[in-house]
Protein backbone atom coordinates (compact mmCIF):
# COMPACT_ATOMS: atom_id res chain seq x y z
CA UNK A 1 0.00 0.00 0.00
CA UNK A 2 1.46 3.18 -1.14
CA UNK A 3 0.42 5.70 1.47
CA UNK A 4 1.33 8.95 -0.81
CA UNK A 5 -0.43 7.80 -3.51
CA UNK A 6 -3.98 7.69 -1.16
CA UNK A 7 -2.87 10.93 -0.01
CA UNK A 8 -2.42 12.41 -3.10
CA UNK A 9 -5.79 11.21 -4.02
CA UNK A 10 -7.25 12.52 -1.32
CA UNK A 11 -6.13 15.75 -1.87
CA UNK A 12 -7.61 16.24 -5.25
CA UNK A 13 -10.87 17.33 -2.94
CA UNK A 14 -8.66 20.69 -3.22
CA UNK A 15 -8.52 21.14 -6.76
CA UNK A 16 -11.83 20.13 -7.50
CA UNK A 17 -13.25 22.56 -5.34
CA UNK A 18 -11.06 25.38 -7.14
CA UNK A 19 -11.79 24.59 -10.35
CA UNK A 20 -15.73 23.64 -10.00
CA UNK A 21 -15.95 27.04 -7.97
CA UNK A 22 -13.89 29.14 -10.46
CA UNK A 23 -15.22 27.29 -13.50
CA UNK A 24 -18.83 27.14 -13.04
CA UNK A 25 -19.68 29.85 -10.54
CA UNK A 26 -16.68 32.63 -10.45
CA UNK A 27 -15.29 32.98 -14.21
CA UNK A 28 -18.68 32.98 -16.08
CA UNK A 29 -20.08 35.45 -13.21
CA UNK A 30 -22.75 33.00 -12.23
CA UNK A 31 -22.36 33.36 -8.79
CA UNK A 32 -24.65 34.57 -7.32
CA UNK A 33 -26.49 31.83 -9.34
CA UNK A 34 -28.86 32.90 -12.44
CA UNK A 35 -31.94 33.22 -12.00
CA UNK A 36 -34.21 30.35 -13.32
CA UNK A 37 -36.90 33.08 -13.88
CA UNK A 38 -34.41 34.69 -16.86
CA UNK A 39 -36.01 34.84 -20.41
CA UNK A 40 -35.08 33.08 -23.19
CA UNK A 41 -33.59 36.65 -24.45
CA UNK A 42 -32.26 37.36 -21.54
CA UNK A 43 -30.33 33.97 -21.40
CA UNK A 44 -29.00 34.81 -24.66
CA UNK A 45 -28.13 38.39 -24.44
CA UNK A 46 -26.05 37.28 -21.10
CA UNK A 47 -24.22 34.54 -22.97
CA UNK A 48 -23.82 37.24 -25.81
CA UNK A 49 -21.65 39.49 -23.45
CA UNK A 50 -19.67 36.61 -21.41
CA UNK A 51 -19.32 34.41 -24.79
CA UNK A 52 -15.42 33.64 -23.99
CA UNK A 53 -15.62 33.71 -20.38
CA UNK A 54 -18.58 31.13 -19.97
CA UNK A 55 -16.44 28.94 -22.33
CA UNK A 56 -13.58 29.43 -20.42
CA UNK A 57 -15.36 28.77 -17.17
CA UNK A 58 -16.98 25.23 -18.61
CA UNK A 59 -13.81 24.15 -19.82
CA UNK A 60 -12.46 24.30 -16.07
CA UNK A 61 -15.57 22.76 -14.45
CA UNK A 62 -15.42 19.96 -17.52
CA UNK A 63 -11.44 19.84 -16.31
CA UNK A 64 -11.96 19.64 -13.03
CA UNK A 65 -14.90 17.12 -13.26
CA UNK A 66 -13.14 14.21 -13.26
CA UNK A 67 -11.23 14.51 -10.12
CA UNK A 68 -13.67 13.61 -8.39
CA UNK A 69 -13.54 10.16 -9.09
CA UNK A 70 -10.12 10.32 -7.39
CA UNK A 71 -11.60 11.64 -4.54
CA UNK A 72 -14.13 9.08 -4.44
CA UNK A 73 -11.79 6.38 -4.89
CA UNK A 74 -9.54 7.29 -2.25
CA UNK A 75 -13.05 7.31 0.15
CA UNK A 76 -13.63 3.86 -0.74
CA UNK A 77 -10.57 2.51 -0.28
CA UNK A 78 -11.02 3.61 3.26
CA UNK A 79 -14.51 2.24 3.38
CA UNK A 80 -12.93 -1.20 1.99
CA UNK A 81 -11.02 -0.94 5.26
CA UNK A 82 -14.00 -0.70 7.23
CA UNK A 83 -15.69 -3.64 5.61
CA UNK A 84 -13.94 -5.86 5.05
CA UNK A 85 -14.31 -9.41 3.80
CA UNK A 86 -14.16 -10.47 0.22
CA UNK A 87 -17.73 -8.68 -0.88
CA UNK A 88 -17.65 -5.15 -0.17
CA UNK A 89 -20.75 -3.75 -1.45
CA UNK A 90 -21.12 -0.74 0.38
CA UNK A 91 -17.67 0.14 -1.32
CA UNK A 92 -18.57 -1.06 -4.62
CA UNK A 93 -22.31 1.29 -4.23
CA UNK A 94 -20.05 4.42 -3.42
CA UNK A 95 -17.92 4.20 -6.02
CA UNK A 96 -20.32 3.46 -8.72
CA UNK A 97 -22.14 6.30 -7.83
CA UNK A 98 -19.30 8.75 -7.90
CA UNK A 99 -19.76 8.18 -11.81
CA UNK A 100 -23.18 9.85 -11.64
CA UNK A 101 -21.54 12.98 -10.14
CA UNK A 102 -18.71 13.34 -12.28
CA UNK A 103 -21.14 12.97 -15.27
CA UNK A 104 -23.81 15.59 -14.52
CA UNK A 105 -20.31 18.22 -14.11
CA UNK A 106 -19.13 17.30 -17.02
CA UNK A 107 -22.14 17.13 -19.08
CA UNK A 108 -23.19 20.61 -17.41
CA UNK A 109 -20.22 22.25 -18.82
CA UNK A 110 -20.08 20.68 -21.85
CA UNK A 111 -24.18 22.00 -22.58
CA UNK A 112 -23.27 25.39 -21.63
CA UNK A 113 -19.95 25.53 -24.10
CA UNK A 114 -22.39 24.24 -26.84
CA UNK A 115 -24.89 27.13 -25.56
CA UNK A 116 -22.07 29.34 -26.16
CA UNK A 117 -20.39 27.54 -29.69
CA UNK A 118 -22.49 29.21 -32.10
CA UNK A 119 -23.04 32.90 -31.92
CA UNK A 120 -26.34 32.63 -33.94
CA UNK A 121 -27.94 29.91 -31.99
CA UNK A 122 -31.34 30.88 -31.00
CA UNK A 123 -31.71 32.26 -27.50
CA UNK A 124 -34.64 29.52 -26.81
CA UNK A 125 -32.16 26.82 -27.28
CA UNK A 126 -29.62 28.42 -25.63
CA UNK A 127 -31.56 28.64 -22.37
CA UNK A 128 -32.71 25.08 -22.70
CA UNK A 129 -28.73 24.27 -22.98
CA UNK A 130 -28.74 26.17 -19.39
CA UNK A 131 -31.57 24.81 -18.21
CA UNK A 132 -30.53 21.27 -18.20
CA UNK A 133 -27.02 21.77 -17.01
CA UNK A 134 -27.94 23.89 -14.17
CA UNK A 135 -30.61 21.50 -13.30
CA UNK A 136 -28.75 18.54 -13.51
CA UNK A 137 -25.81 20.10 -11.81
CA UNK A 138 -27.37 21.98 -8.92
CA UNK A 139 -29.98 19.55 -8.49
CA UNK A 140 -27.29 16.10 -8.88
CA UNK A 141 -28.96 14.01 -5.94
CA UNK A 142 -29.34 10.70 -7.17
CA UNK A 143 -25.38 9.67 -6.99
CA UNK A 144 -25.14 11.56 -4.33
CA UNK A 145 -28.00 10.04 -2.13
CA UNK A 146 -26.79 6.52 -3.26
CA UNK A 147 -23.21 7.21 -2.37
CA UNK A 148 -23.39 9.29 0.63
CA UNK A 149 -26.16 6.66 2.32
CA UNK A 150 -23.65 3.89 1.19
CA UNK A 151 -21.07 5.28 3.15
CA UNK A 152 -22.90 6.29 6.19
CA UNK A 153 -24.32 2.50 6.42
CA UNK A 154 -20.69 1.55 5.86
CA UNK A 155 -19.07 3.67 9.25
CA UNK A 156 -22.18 2.68 11.52
CA UNK A 157 -22.54 -0.98 10.14
CA UNK A 158 -18.54 -1.64 9.08
CA UNK A 159 -16.42 -4.29 11.13
CA UNK A 160 -14.00 -1.90 12.35
CA UNK A 161 -14.92 1.69 14.77
CA UNK A 162 -11.31 3.16 13.69
CA UNK A 163 -11.29 4.56 10.53
CA UNK A 164 -13.83 7.42 10.34
CA UNK A 165 -15.56 8.70 13.70
CA UNK A 166 -19.11 7.09 13.83
CA UNK A 167 -20.60 10.64 14.03
CA UNK A 168 -19.30 10.54 10.60
CA UNK A 169 -21.65 7.97 9.20
CA UNK A 170 -24.91 9.59 11.07
CA UNK A 171 -23.64 12.55 9.08
CA UNK A 172 -23.49 10.86 5.97
CA UNK A 173 -27.03 9.50 6.25
CA UNK A 174 -28.32 13.24 7.37
CA UNK A 175 -26.57 14.63 4.33
CA UNK A 176 -27.63 12.06 1.95
CA UNK A 177 -31.51 12.96 2.67
CA UNK A 178 -31.04 16.90 2.94
CA UNK A 179 -29.05 16.23 -1.05
CA UNK A 180 -32.77 14.86 -2.09
CA UNK A 181 -34.07 18.58 -2.14
CA UNK A 182 -32.35 18.73 -5.54
CA UNK A 183 -35.24 16.68 -6.50
CA UNK A 184 -37.50 20.10 -6.36
CA UNK A 185 -35.63 22.21 -8.66
CA UNK A 186 -37.38 20.87 -11.92
CA UNK A 187 -40.80 22.18 -10.29
CA UNK A 188 -39.67 26.00 -9.78
CA UNK A 189 -38.13 29.26 -11.74
CA UNK A 190 -37.97 31.07 -8.28
CA UNK A 191 -38.43 30.66 -5.21
CA UNK A 192 -36.83 28.98 -1.94
CA UNK A 193 -36.78 25.77 -3.85
CA UNK A 194 -35.01 26.91 -7.25
CA UNK A 195 -31.87 26.56 -8.30
CA UNK A 196 -30.77 29.65 -7.17
CA UNK A 197 -32.88 29.56 -3.79
CA UNK A 198 -32.41 29.67 -0.35
CA UNK A 199 -33.27 26.04 -0.30
CA UNK A 200 -32.44 24.83 -3.61
CA UNK A 201 -28.88 26.23 -4.01
CA UNK A 202 -27.04 28.00 -0.53
CA UNK A 203 -28.53 25.21 1.74
CA UNK A 204 -27.44 22.77 -0.67
CA UNK A 205 -24.23 23.67 -2.05
CA UNK A 206 -23.05 25.22 1.54
CA UNK A 207 -23.73 21.48 2.68
CA UNK A 208 -22.16 19.45 -0.31
CA UNK A 209 -18.67 22.21 0.70
CA UNK A 210 -19.35 21.07 4.17
CA UNK A 211 -19.49 17.33 3.43
CA UNK A 212 -16.15 17.75 1.00
CA UNK A 213 -14.27 19.39 3.77
CA UNK A 214 -15.39 16.70 6.46
CA UNK A 215 -14.63 13.88 4.31
CA UNK A 216 -11.30 15.45 3.40
CA UNK A 217 -10.64 15.75 6.62
CA UNK A 218 -10.92 13.03 8.54
CA UNK A 219 -9.77 10.66 5.08
CA UNK A 220 -6.50 12.10 5.94
CA UNK A 221 -6.33 11.68 9.09
CA UNK A 222 -7.48 7.80 8.57
CA UNK A 223 -4.82 7.54 5.82
CA UNK A 224 -2.19 8.60 7.65
CA UNK A 225 -3.10 6.49 11.07
CA UNK A 226 -3.26 3.28 8.59
CA UNK A 227 -0.89 0.94 9.64
CA UNK A 228 1.16 -0.47 6.93
CA UNK A 229 0.11 -3.94 5.81
CA UNK B 1 -47.87 -3.81 32.03
CA UNK B 2 -50.02 -1.77 34.11
CA UNK B 3 -46.80 -0.55 35.74
CA UNK B 4 -44.93 0.70 32.35
CA UNK B 5 -47.92 2.49 31.05
CA UNK B 6 -49.38 4.48 34.49
CA UNK B 7 -45.77 6.36 34.03
CA UNK B 8 -45.04 9.93 33.20
CA UNK B 9 -44.79 9.71 30.36
CA UNK B 10 -48.14 8.35 29.75
CA UNK B 11 -48.76 11.77 32.21
CA UNK B 12 -47.33 14.10 29.32
CA UNK B 13 -49.37 11.97 26.14
CA UNK B 14 -52.36 13.64 27.92
CA UNK B 15 -50.93 16.91 28.61
CA UNK B 16 -49.91 17.27 24.71
CA UNK B 17 -53.11 15.86 23.62
CA UNK B 18 -54.75 18.71 25.35
CA UNK B 19 -52.30 20.43 24.73
CA UNK B 20 -53.21 20.06 20.83
CA UNK B 21 -56.67 20.89 21.50
CA UNK B 22 -56.02 24.02 23.23
CA UNK B 23 -54.15 24.74 20.06
CA UNK B 24 -56.37 24.53 18.21
CA UNK B 25 -59.18 26.16 20.25
CA UNK B 26 -56.92 29.50 20.23
CA UNK B 27 -57.14 29.24 16.54
CA UNK B 28 -60.91 28.98 16.81
CA UNK B 29 -60.60 32.03 19.14
CA UNK B 30 -60.68 30.92 22.74
CA UNK B 31 -58.74 33.33 24.83
CA UNK B 32 -58.15 36.14 22.13
CA UNK B 33 -60.37 37.00 19.21
CA UNK B 34 -57.11 38.37 16.65
CA UNK B 35 -55.86 36.17 14.44
CA UNK B 36 -52.05 38.23 15.96
CA UNK B 37 -52.61 37.00 19.21
CA UNK B 38 -53.84 33.48 18.50
CA UNK B 39 -50.61 33.25 16.37
CA UNK B 40 -48.96 34.34 19.52
CA UNK B 41 -50.89 31.64 21.41
CA UNK B 42 -50.34 28.43 18.83
CA UNK B 43 -46.25 29.22 18.36
CA UNK B 44 -45.87 29.40 22.35
CA UNK B 45 -48.09 26.52 22.93
CA UNK B 46 -46.61 24.17 20.46
CA UNK B 47 -43.28 25.04 21.22
CA UNK B 48 -43.77 24.11 24.83
CA UNK B 49 -45.16 20.56 23.77
CA UNK B 50 -41.51 19.83 21.59
CA UNK B 51 -40.17 20.63 24.97
CA UNK B 52 -42.12 18.29 26.67
CA UNK B 53 -41.30 15.82 24.00
CA UNK B 54 -37.65 16.26 24.47
CA UNK B 55 -37.46 16.50 27.71
CA UNK B 56 -39.85 13.79 28.77
CA UNK B 57 -40.05 11.27 26.03
CA UNK B 58 -36.27 12.14 24.38
CA UNK B 59 -35.32 11.85 28.42
CA UNK B 60 -33.32 15.70 28.39
CA UNK B 61 -34.28 16.11 31.41
CA UNK B 62 -32.08 13.44 32.97
CA UNK B 63 -29.21 14.62 30.77
CA UNK B 64 -26.53 17.27 31.65
CA UNK B 65 -28.42 20.24 32.40
CA UNK B 66 -26.45 21.76 29.34
CA UNK B 67 -28.73 19.49 27.03
CA UNK B 68 -31.81 21.42 28.24
CA UNK B 69 -30.57 24.44 28.29
CA UNK B 70 -29.30 24.43 24.43
CA UNK B 71 -33.23 23.41 23.88
CA UNK B 72 -34.45 25.89 25.53
CA UNK B 73 -32.72 28.21 23.80
CA UNK B 74 -33.21 26.91 20.64
CA UNK B 75 -37.09 27.05 20.96
CA UNK B 76 -36.78 30.92 22.04
CA UNK B 77 -34.96 31.65 19.25
CA UNK B 78 -36.96 29.72 17.07
CA UNK B 79 -40.17 31.45 18.51
CA UNK B 80 -39.17 34.99 18.68
CA UNK B 81 -37.68 34.65 14.97
CA UNK B 82 -41.21 33.05 13.74
CA UNK B 83 -43.16 36.03 15.57
CA UNK B 84 -40.83 38.45 14.16
CA UNK B 85 -41.25 37.05 10.74
CA UNK B 86 -45.41 37.35 11.35
CA UNK B 87 -45.39 40.39 12.95
CA UNK B 88 -43.04 42.70 10.55
CA UNK C 1 -13.66 11.48 23.49
CA UNK C 2 -16.18 8.98 25.36
CA UNK C 3 -14.44 9.55 28.77
CA UNK C 4 -15.64 13.04 28.19
CA UNK C 5 -19.27 12.89 26.33
CA UNK C 6 -21.78 11.63 28.58
CA UNK C 7 -23.93 8.96 26.69
CA UNK C 8 -24.97 6.03 29.03
CA UNK C 9 -27.91 4.19 28.25
CA UNK C 10 -29.90 2.51 30.82
CA UNK C 11 -29.62 -0.50 32.47
CA UNK C 12 -31.30 -2.95 34.77
CA UNK C 13 -29.82 -4.01 37.94
CA UNK C 14 -30.93 -5.92 40.38
CA UNK C 15 -34.72 -5.55 38.78
CA UNK C 16 -34.65 -1.95 39.06
CA UNK C 17 -33.79 0.44 35.46
CA UNK C 18 -31.20 3.01 35.69
CA UNK C 19 -28.90 4.47 33.90
CA UNK C 20 -24.87 3.90 33.87
CA UNK C 21 -24.12 7.00 34.83
CA UNK C 22 -26.29 9.54 36.84
CA UNK C 23 -26.90 12.45 34.33
CA UNK C 24 -26.74 11.08 31.05
CA UNK C 25 -27.95 11.45 27.28
CA UNK C 26 -29.18 8.12 26.41
CA UNK C 27 -28.09 6.82 22.69
CA UNK C 28 -24.97 8.53 21.22
CA UNK C 29 -23.08 11.35 19.86
CA UNK C 30 -23.81 10.27 16.79
CA UNK C 31 -27.74 10.41 16.57
CA UNK C 32 -27.68 13.66 18.31
CA UNK C 33 -25.48 15.50 15.45
CA UNK C 34 -27.98 13.93 13.21
CA UNK C 35 -30.95 14.98 14.95
CA UNK C 36 -29.04 18.87 15.83
CA UNK C 37 -28.63 18.67 11.79
CA UNK C 38 -32.02 17.57 11.03
CA UNK C 39 -33.91 19.98 13.51
CA UNK C 40 -31.72 22.43 11.82
CA UNK C 41 -32.91 22.02 8.12
CA UNK C 42 -36.27 22.27 9.69
CA UNK C 43 -35.85 25.30 11.74
CA UNK C 44 -34.51 26.87 8.66
CA UNK C 45 -37.51 25.41 6.34
CA UNK C 46 -40.10 27.21 8.85
CA UNK C 47 -38.89 30.20 9.06
CA UNK C 48 -38.51 30.62 5.38
CA UNK C 49 -41.79 29.59 4.96
CA UNK C 50 -42.93 32.59 7.74
CA UNK C 51 -40.82 34.73 5.83
CA UNK C 52 -42.31 34.00 2.52
CA UNK C 53 -45.64 34.23 4.10
CA UNK C 54 -45.41 37.53 5.62
CA UNK C 55 -44.88 39.10 1.73
CA UNK C 56 -48.43 38.07 1.03
CA UNK C 57 -50.56 36.92 3.87
CA UNK C 58 -53.76 37.01 2.34
CA UNK C 59 -52.36 34.76 -0.50
CA UNK C 60 -51.72 32.04 2.23
CA UNK C 61 -54.66 32.43 4.48
CA UNK C 62 -57.39 32.13 1.47
CA UNK C 63 -54.98 28.70 0.50
CA UNK C 64 -54.73 27.47 4.07
CA UNK C 65 -58.92 27.26 4.28
CA UNK C 66 -58.35 24.39 2.08
CA UNK C 67 -56.43 22.69 4.88
CA UNK C 68 -57.98 20.31 6.86
CA UNK C 69 -57.77 20.71 10.42
CA UNK C 70 -59.29 18.00 11.65
CA UNK C 71 -57.18 15.42 9.94
CA UNK C 72 -54.08 17.66 11.03
CA UNK C 73 -55.19 16.80 14.56
CA UNK C 74 -56.14 13.53 13.76
CA UNK C 75 -52.76 12.93 12.55
CA UNK C 76 -50.79 14.92 15.54
CA UNK C 77 -53.34 12.37 18.12
CA UNK C 78 -51.17 9.62 16.26
CA UNK C 79 -47.70 10.97 16.15
CA UNK C 80 -48.31 11.83 19.74
CA UNK C 81 -49.24 8.39 20.64
CA UNK C 82 -47.08 6.74 18.59
CA UNK C 83 -44.24 8.88 20.82
CA UNK C 84 -45.98 7.60 24.00
CA UNK C 85 -45.72 3.64 22.49
CA UNK C 86 -41.37 4.29 21.51
CA UNK C 87 -41.22 5.55 25.00
CA UNK C 88 -42.55 2.97 26.84
CA UNK C 89 -40.40 0.19 24.75
CA UNK C 90 -37.74 1.71 25.99
CA UNK C 91 -38.52 1.41 29.50
CA UNK C 92 -39.85 -2.44 28.42
CA UNK C 93 -36.53 -2.81 27.34
CA UNK C 94 -34.84 -1.63 30.06
CA UNK C 95 -37.09 -3.24 32.92
CA UNK C 96 -36.38 -6.17 30.85
CA UNK C 97 -39.36 -7.32 30.15
CA UNK C 98 -39.93 -9.80 27.57
CA UNK C 99 -42.26 -8.62 24.55
CA UNK C 100 -43.49 -5.95 25.53
CA UNK C 101 -40.58 -3.67 23.02
CA UNK C 102 -41.52 -5.48 20.38
CA UNK C 103 -45.05 -4.99 20.70
CA UNK C 104 -44.71 -1.31 21.65
CA UNK C 105 -43.14 -0.74 18.20
CA UNK C 106 -45.27 -2.85 16.22
CA UNK C 107 -47.86 -0.63 17.55
CA UNK C 108 -45.61 2.43 17.15
CA UNK C 109 -45.25 1.59 13.27
CA UNK C 110 -49.15 1.10 13.10
CA UNK C 111 -49.75 4.47 14.21
CA UNK C 112 -46.86 5.85 11.55
CA UNK C 113 -48.29 3.94 9.19
CA UNK C 114 -51.70 5.48 9.89
CA UNK C 115 -50.07 9.12 9.45
CA UNK C 116 -49.73 7.89 6.60
CA UNK C 117 -52.45 6.97 5.03
CA UNK C 118 -54.45 9.91 6.01
CA UNK C 119 -51.83 11.96 4.38
CA UNK C 120 -52.39 10.07 1.28
CA UNK C 121 -56.19 10.84 1.84
CA UNK C 122 -55.01 14.36 2.44
CA UNK C 123 -53.07 14.68 -0.92
CA UNK C 124 -55.30 12.94 -2.84
CA UNK C 125 -58.16 15.07 -1.92
CA UNK C 126 -55.97 18.59 -3.10
CA UNK C 127 -55.00 16.59 -6.57
CA UNK C 128 -58.27 15.40 -7.34
CA UNK C 129 -59.28 19.47 -7.17
CA UNK C 130 -56.85 20.26 -8.84
CA UNK C 131 -53.83 21.57 -6.13
CA UNK C 132 -50.77 20.47 -6.28
CA UNK C 133 -47.12 21.51 -5.19
CA UNK C 134 -47.03 24.27 -7.93
CA UNK C 135 -50.07 25.85 -7.90
CA UNK C 136 -49.30 28.47 -5.79
CA UNK C 137 -46.64 29.50 -3.27
CA UNK C 138 -48.31 28.51 0.29
CA UNK C 139 -49.26 24.92 -1.71
CA UNK C 140 -45.66 25.23 -2.45
CA UNK C 141 -45.24 24.95 1.13
CA UNK C 142 -47.26 22.81 2.00
CA UNK C 143 -46.45 19.38 -0.37
CA UNK C 144 -42.69 20.57 0.43
CA UNK C 145 -42.90 20.63 3.78
CA UNK C 146 -45.44 17.65 4.56
CA UNK C 147 -43.56 15.77 2.02
CA UNK C 148 -40.34 16.27 3.17
CA UNK C 149 -41.79 15.20 7.18
CA UNK C 150 -43.47 12.19 5.50
CA UNK C 151 -39.93 11.24 4.21
CA UNK C 152 -39.04 11.23 7.58
CA UNK C 153 -42.00 9.22 8.97
CA UNK C 154 -41.21 6.32 5.84
CA UNK C 155 -37.41 6.39 7.44
CA UNK C 156 -39.27 6.38 11.19
CA UNK C 157 -41.62 3.29 10.10
CA UNK C 158 -38.45 1.27 8.65
CA UNK C 159 -36.64 1.95 11.68
CA UNK C 160 -39.80 1.38 13.99
CA UNK C 161 -39.75 -2.25 12.37
CA UNK C 162 -36.54 -2.73 12.42
CA UNK C 163 -36.74 -2.29 16.33
CA UNK C 164 -39.31 -4.68 16.94
CA UNK C 165 -37.35 -7.45 15.10
CA UNK C 166 -33.97 -6.30 16.83
CA UNK C 167 -35.76 -6.54 20.33
CA UNK C 168 -37.36 -10.16 19.24
CA UNK C 169 -34.22 -12.03 19.47
CA UNK C 170 -33.70 -12.04 23.87
CA UNK C 171 -35.40 -14.54 25.20
CA UNK C 172 -35.70 -13.40 28.91
CA UNK C 173 -35.81 -9.75 27.72
CA UNK C 174 -32.27 -8.44 28.90
CA UNK C 175 -30.64 -6.05 26.61
CA UNK C 176 -26.76 -5.70 26.58
CA UNK C 177 -25.75 -1.72 27.20
CA UNK C 178 -24.72 -1.80 23.37
CA UNK C 179 -27.79 -3.10 22.18
CA UNK C 180 -29.84 -0.36 24.49
CA UNK C 181 -27.96 2.51 22.60
CA UNK C 182 -29.11 0.75 19.47
CA UNK C 183 -33.22 1.00 21.07
CA UNK C 184 -32.36 4.55 22.45
CA UNK C 185 -30.90 5.72 19.11
CA UNK C 186 -33.93 4.74 16.62
CA UNK C 187 -36.55 5.96 19.68
CA UNK C 188 -35.01 9.14 19.70
CA UNK C 189 -35.12 9.73 15.93
CA UNK C 190 -38.69 8.66 16.27
CA UNK C 191 -39.30 11.66 19.01
CA UNK C 192 -37.80 14.16 16.57
CA UNK C 193 -40.01 12.53 13.83
CA UNK C 194 -43.28 13.22 16.34
CA UNK C 195 -41.64 16.61 17.11
CA UNK C 196 -41.27 18.16 13.92
CA UNK C 197 -45.05 17.30 13.47
CA UNK C 198 -45.91 19.78 16.41
CA UNK C 199 -44.16 22.15 14.98
CA UNK C 200 -45.57 21.92 11.16
CA UNK C 201 -49.08 21.32 11.76
CA UNK C 202 -49.31 24.50 14.05
CA UNK C 203 -47.74 26.64 11.24
CA UNK C 204 -49.19 25.37 8.19
CA UNK C 205 -52.85 24.37 9.30
CA UNK C 206 -53.68 26.43 12.57
CA UNK C 207 -51.95 29.40 12.31
CA UNK C 208 -53.79 31.45 9.64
Amino acid sequence: MNRLNHLICIHSAIPFCILLGLGFFFIPGWFPPISPGMSAAETGAMYEANRLAIQFGMTLTVLGSGLWWVFSAAIAMQMRRIEGGDFPILTCIQLTSSVGNVIVIMLAGYFCLTAAYRPDMPASTVQSFTDIAWLMNIGAYPSTFIGTLALGLCILTGERGDVYPRWLGYLNIWYAVVSLAGGLLAFYHGGPFSWNGEIGFWLEANCFFGWIILMWWFSVRAIKTWEVA
Amino acid sequence: MRTLFWSRAALVWAVLLFATLFSWAIGHGVGTGSAAGACIGIVCVSLVKVYLVMAEFMELREAPPAALWVVRGWLVALGVALLWLYFR
Amino acid sequence: MAATVPFAPGVEEEGVAHRTKARALPGEGGIWLFIAGDLSIFSQLFLTYFYYRAQQPALYSAAQQHLDQGLGMLNTALMLTSSLFVALAVHAARRGMAGWPSRLYWLAALCGVGFGVIKIFEYGAKISHGITLTTNDMFMFYFILTGTHMLHVMMGIGVLLFLANYCRGTGDGRFTPAALRTIECGSLFWHVVDLLWIILFALLYLIR
